[in-house]
């Protein structure tokens, strides 16, 4: 009740009419495009310099919600959304979300610089990471040795005795879900997994620890961690692909969801926000953060919402 | 007006002031309280339906007493043979074909990357005609066949389309199978019960395994299909309609759906349609709010879909559909306390030693000048301690874990020997010097004990852990994580520190000073005198204090959400991470669902956490109380 009467109390205050490029563009969601966003919002500033921005990076899942509400400009969503997430959607406003994909980001696993492991599997990445192994991996034991063991001529290791700790994002992040979804085919994560509010926190976490694993956004890997190189069919060296290679396995879309109503068009800041990211600053911005951009069709998808 | 009569005015109005002040704080809590309840009461209702008008345009789409199988949404495989099952994630399409040696499966990839497509063959024994379902698991890795006899057979799909058979084995008969959503469990449909199967890995194979059978007692009509928040309706021969959430050993019965209904079928994921035998069908829709969980899913070992074992999982969401929800509350509850303990046994040393020594030895004067700078301790925002302190300690903690180790333990084995020495020695020899120069004394002599005691673990590592502690543990079935309680509760132990030991430095600077001078005047020693004059008397607030800072542990926030790994373990090991019920509610509360399951659940844990401080709290401040009374009187 007090929620819904701060909400009008919202629109009272902030719902003045934009008659120049000039306003406010908020955006919430993904934690993964925050940084990102806010490189493109400054550009956008230094254009338009009476437009203001807000952006919130707490995660995907906080994209939906927010964009049915009609309190922002769009949902960043480092995944699609859920059919459960449309379906709240449409109950509350009637229609679809339009969701424009803008880039895509490899998750890249990492390890310290001291694990012998260059290369691995789906399969050894769900005996390490799940607790129901749908993937069909191996049920791996407390220590590296266990991992090293199956996987044979890895040279003998220092790190061989210590625990395996294992790195990933909060819950409720698009990462995490992608992860489970895609690396673990649907497996839950064991209850040993950490969990940490961002990538940073855990790329600086396996930096610190020989015996950490943990997954990140490819654009925010730096050199105190080893990115490994993943396999697609077998355990063989030399097989693996590398974040940012074609045929990458673990790429995800990353999205810009909007809440356009039938008939209606977009606001004018809005659409030269999303020209903006489709133009080749835009994109200079996404490829500078480690995201791919190219190919996905992204100035027609604009087009088709910004006649 | 008079001045004695203003001034008793004045005292009135104050009086009321205070009074109506304490009572609308009482109400400002006793409301939050309210609140709370109000959240997390639908979790532990009964679920019931209203109507939502009569469908009477429709036709009475009647379905005979027989069952139905009803698809999963969207992306169920048809039951259908002759119909080729499109495998998206593996560009592969299966199709089925019964042959001489029985039932022949078909795989075609339809990939352009792996070249010209290619075709595949495998045949299997069986009829055809006795199918009961074809499937895939979520992740495509694997085809289920499962016959009306209650034979079963997994069979493997490789990523280039090849297939090979594996386990088979069998089920109970059945008439027909329903599709829970998440492609991970399946629900044979016999004669009167509903039996779960669910598929589970171990070491790269797959089998069906029974998983929980839902009674139905009176004989079944028909069963609708799961929906996404995996509830069934079930209509019983007599008429009247049960819902099943899975995961409640009960289902619900829906009196308001009369008693004469032949079928009811899910049109949303809360609407449904029912169809009578005589009058006309209706529509209904769940009322909101309403998720049912029980509380032995949250307090209780769980078996879920796909896992090896019953246990305590804390998995509330994940952005799939079909998901199960994890929900003990067991790993946050334990997580909770056991970084609270072992913060308590960091802090409860050096705080009530302090507290002794500050309130008790020292002098007035040199009192007040050092307890501001303890107290300034506590404002220190934690997540400024967690950051720089926790963050700089965690690679340390871990790297000489052994020299930590024997430096903590051997304070205890020191303050022991020190005793027994000083209780043997003649009374005179046992003091040192004055109360001004015993800290001189007394530092370098706490240092080089723990030199000692790191000393002795460094000794320890190499001979007794093989040369490594943080190897040793896990070969023993301990593993070691960096962010560990261990880690946790020492920030902790310097977050509560300053609470401690302000309020039972306080409690033992109330006590009247005249028994303790007045034991010393007749011959005690001034630890004797503290023992048993000043400690009897001042032992209700120290434990108070105790308890105080417990209550700040267990509602402290941010040292848990970047120290703690967050990881929702339900063991009690100092080596591993934990996940507290404070940190979980700050990560997963701003993006849960506003009266959803999630929600109320998370609120649930805050009215745990709410009530466990409260009461702690509430029993620690009328411990000091009667400290506080008992130093009045004897003033």
């Amino acid at each position: 009740m007090i929620g819904r009467a701060i909400f009008l109390l919202h629109f009272a205050v902030f719902a003045t009419p934009v008659f120049a490029i000039s306003g406010k563009l908020s955006i919430v969601g993904s934690d993964t495009m925050a940084s990102v966003l806010t490189d493109l919002s400054r550009e956008f500033q230094s254009v338009h310099p009476d437009v203001s921005f807000e952006i919130q990076g707490t995660g995907s899942a906080a994209a939906p919600p927010a964009l049915a509400e009609g309190t922002v400009n769009f949902g960043a969503m480092s995944r699609t959304m859920s059919s459960t997430e449309l379906a709240d959607f449409r109950r509350r406003r009637g229609f679809e979300p339009r969701g424009i994909q803008v880039a895509s980001d490899d998750i890249a696993l990492i390890v310290h610089p001291l694990n012998p492991l260059r290369q691995v599997s789906r399969r050894i990445l769900d005996g390490i990471f799940s607790i129901s192994q749908r993937c069909g991996g191996p049920r791996y034991g407390l220590q590296w040795s266990s991992v090293f063991d199956e996987l044979g001529d890895l040279p003998r290791a220092e790190i061989a005795g210590l625990s395996i700790q294992r790195y990933s994002r909060t819950a409720l992040s698009g990462s995490y879900g992608y992860f489970r979804k895609e690396v673990l085919c649907g497996g839950d994560l064991r209850p040993q997994v950490m969990e940490l509010p961002g990538f940073a926190a855990i790329i600086d976490a396996v930096a610190r620890s020989p015996g950490a694993i943990g997954y990140v956004g490819a654009g925010f890997v730096d050199p105190r961690v080893r990115v490994l190189a993943i396999s697609n069919a077998g355990d063989e060296p030399g097989s693996g692909l590398q974040p940012g290679d074609t045929g990458y396995p673990f790429s995800r879309p990353l999205y810009l969801y909007l809440a356009q109503a039938p008939g209606r068009r977009l606001s004018i800041l809005e659409c030269a926000f999303l020209e903006h990211v489709a133009g080749p600053m835009g994109q200079a911005a996404f490829t500078r953060h480690g995201f791919q951009s190219d190919g996905l069709g992204l100035t027609e998808d604009v087009a088709s919402v910004c006649p | 007006m008079s001045v004695p009569r203003q001034r008793f005015l004045q005292d009135f109005l104050f009086a009321g002031l205070v009074r109506v002040t304490s009572v609308l704080i009482g109400l400002l809590i006793l409301g939050m309280f309210i609140q709370m309840v109000l959240i997390v009461r639908p979790l532990f209702e009964q679920p019931s339906a209203v109507a939502r008008g009569s469908s009477a345009g429709l036709a009475t789409h009647q379905t005979e007493s027989g069952l139905q199988v009803l698809d999963d949404t969207g992306v169920q495989l048809a039951v259908t043979v002759s119909t080729p099952i499109t495998l998206p994630k593996r560009n592969l399409q299966l199709s089925l074909a019964s042959g001489p040696e029985g039932i022949s499966i078909i795989s075609e990839s339809s990939s352009a990357t792996v070249g010209t497509s290619s075709r595949r063959r495998l045949a299997m024994p069986g009829d055809l005609d006795a199918l009961s379902l074809v499937t895939t698991d979520e992740a495509e890795q694997q085809l289920l066949l499962i016959f009306n006899s209650g034979a079963y057979r997994l069979i493997k799909i490789y990523a280039d389309g090849r297939l090979q058979s594996g386990v088979s084995g069998s089920l109970p008969p059945h008439r027909s199978v329903l599709s829970v959503p998440g492609r991970q469990s399946w629900i044979l449909v016999t004669e009167d019960t509903l039996e779960q199967v669910h598929l589970r890995f171990a070491q790269g194979r797959g089998e069906l395994v029974p998983l929980r059978t839902l009674a139905i007692g009176q004989g079944l009509r028909h069963v609708s299909q799961v929906s996404p928040s995996r509830r069934l309706l079930v209509t019983t021969r007599s008429g009247s309609t049960q819902l099943w959430q899975l995961g409640r050993p009960e289902p619900a019965t829906l009196d308001m759906l009369g008693s004469d209904s032949t079928s009811a079928n899910w049109l949303s994921p809360v609407r449904f349609r029912v169809h009578y035998e005589s009058v006309p069908a209706r529509d209904y829709e769940l009322r909101d709010g309403v998720t049912g969980v029980s509380a032995a899913r949250l307090f209780l070992p769980v078996q879920h879909e796909g896992y090896q074992e019953p246990g305590y999982y804390w998995q509330p969401v994940a952005a799939s559909d079909g998901f199960e929800a994890k929900l003990s509350l067991v790993p946050l509850l334990i997580g909770t306390l056991k970084a609270a303990l072992v913060g308590l046994v960091f802090a409860i040393p050096v705080a009530v030693g302090a507290a002794v020594f500050v309130g008790y030895y020292l002098p007035s004067r040199r009192r007040e000048q050092i307890k501001p700078f303890i107290e300034l301790i506590a404002s220190f925002p934690t997540v400024v301690v967690a950051g720089l302190v926790g963050l700089w300690l965690a690679p340390r903690l871990t790297d000489s874990l052994p020299e930590i180790l024997g430096a903590v333990l051997i304070i205890p084995l020191a303050m022991m020997a020190v005793f027994g020495i000083l209780h043997r020695l003649p009374r005179a020899s046992g003091r040192i010097g004055s109360v001004k120069i015993r800290p001189l004394v007394l530092l370098p002599a706490l240092v080089l004990v723990l030199s000692a005691g790191a000393v002795f673990g460094h000794w320890a590592e190499q001979w007794i852990f093989q040369g490594s502690l943080l190897m040793w543990l896990p070969t023993h079935g301990i593993p070691v994580q960096q962010l560990n309680s261990l880690l946790v509760g020492f920030v902790l132990g310097f977050a509560i520190f300053p609470v401690i030991f302000s309020l039972a430095e306080e409690a033992i600077y109330e006590v009247p000073a005249i028994g303790a001078t007045g034991s010393i005047a007749l011959g005690a020693t001034p630890w004797r005198s503290f023992q048993d004059v000043v400690l009897p008397v001042a032992a209700p607030g120290i434990v108070s204090a105790v308890m105080l800072g417990f209550g700040r542990g267990v509602g402290e926030t941010m040292i848990f959400l970047l120290l703690s790994g967050n990881a929702p373990g339900s063991d009690w090991s100092l080596f591993s991470g934990l996940r507290s019920l404070s940190a979980t509610l700050a990560i997963e509360l701003p993006e849960a669902a506003v009266g959803g399951q999630h929600f109320q659940i998370l609120f649930l844990g805050a009215l745990l956490l709410f009530i466990l401080t409260f009461v702690i709290n509430t029993c620690a401040q009328l411990l000091r109380q009667r400290v506080i009374g008992k130093g009045r009187v004897r003033r």
